[in-house]
């Protein structure tokens, strides 16, 4: 499958699935972005389920058992990590552009 | 949608506490002391209560209680735990446009259904009369059978426009704000 055409993820996206290189319900998800993120993305309740269901969709990630029955439990799956390796190679070559521009 | 939202807010402020949504657009009210509240509306639909559950149980987390919604309601009613905070369901635009789209599809879905269910009363109401040679002699008899009919087709003809200006306007509301992210 061409991954590429998942590129570029959006910031809400991107910070998911980093979220989830480890595995986590729902909540620690929405905490571990404002973490990640230095407080300055707060994604909110509805947009997460939405991502969340969208990913799994995807099969970006999956998820796995846990005790607490209540809470679902996620966790990035192979492709989701070669998607984030395509979009920091995609990112990587947007700031050697514009570093070759003096900028 | 942002109305609905609105409205919500408004009834609350007169003393009327949000409780229930029946179709065909009843809202059910209970009384109480006024309060500035911030109900927040979402069109989700679950392919199963576990699903639904998990849905709940986030925003649970989030600080978010479940006023009234199950998993084949098609709509979602929520209040800030925190009543002082005025929070968004949604963060970005892609998800908040998503919403629109979702309430646009619930809206064509009810839409067909009823277009369906009118076209199947029509058929049958004309098997009904070609069956009846003596039309006018059962006039009298026929008469409360046809308003008896015909009243609910009315009605129903009525919420087939209304679905569809719903429909029509949250199918604008996707585009405008996908339109005001990109002349971003």
């Amino acid at each position: 499958m061409n991954l590429n055409k998942f590129l570029p993820l959006t910031e809400t996206t991107f910070y998911v699935m980093m979220s989830l290189l480890e595995p986590a319900h729902g909540y620690a998800v929405m905490q571990k972005v404002e973490e990640l993120s230095e407080g300055k993305v707060r994604i909110a309740a509805g947009t997460l389920y939405g991502a969340i269901d969208n990913l799994m969709k995807n099969k970006m990630i999956r998820s796995v058992e846990s005790e607490d029955k209540r809470r679902k439990v996620y966790v990035i799956t192979e492709q989701g990590r070669e998607v984030l390796k395509l979009e920091a190679e995609r990112i990587r070559h947007i700031v050697k552009v514009i570093e070759d521009a003096g900028l | 949608m942002d109305e609905e939202e609105k409205y919500l807010n408004q009834m609350a402020k007169q003393g009327l506490m949000f409780k229930k949504y029946t179709e065909f657009g009843i809202y059910h009210f209970e009384k109480n002391k006024p309060e500035d509240l911030h109900y927040r509306v979402d069109y989700r639909t679950f392919k199963n209560k576990n699903e639904f559950d998990s849905y709940v149980v986030l925003l649970d987390d989030a600080g978010w209680n479940l006023v009234y919604g199950n998993y084949h309601s098609g709509i979602q009613y929520f209040l800030p735990k925190n009543k002082n905070i005025s929070d968004e369901l949604f963060s970005d635009v892609e998800s908040k446009a998503e919403r629109y789209k979702r309430f646009n599809i619930k809206c064509m879905t009810s839409l067909c259904l009823l277009a369906v269910y009118l076209v199947v009363v029509i058929i049958t109401d004309k098997f009904h009369f070609s069956e009846i040679g003596l039309f006018w002699k059962l006039f009298l008899i026929e008469v409360p059978l046809i308003l008896l009919r015909t009243v609910p087709v009315i009605i129903l003809f009525v919420m087939a426009i209304i679905y569809g200006c719903c429909a029509y306007r949250a199918k604008k509301l996707y585009k405008e704000s996908l339109n005001k992210k990109q002349s971003l």
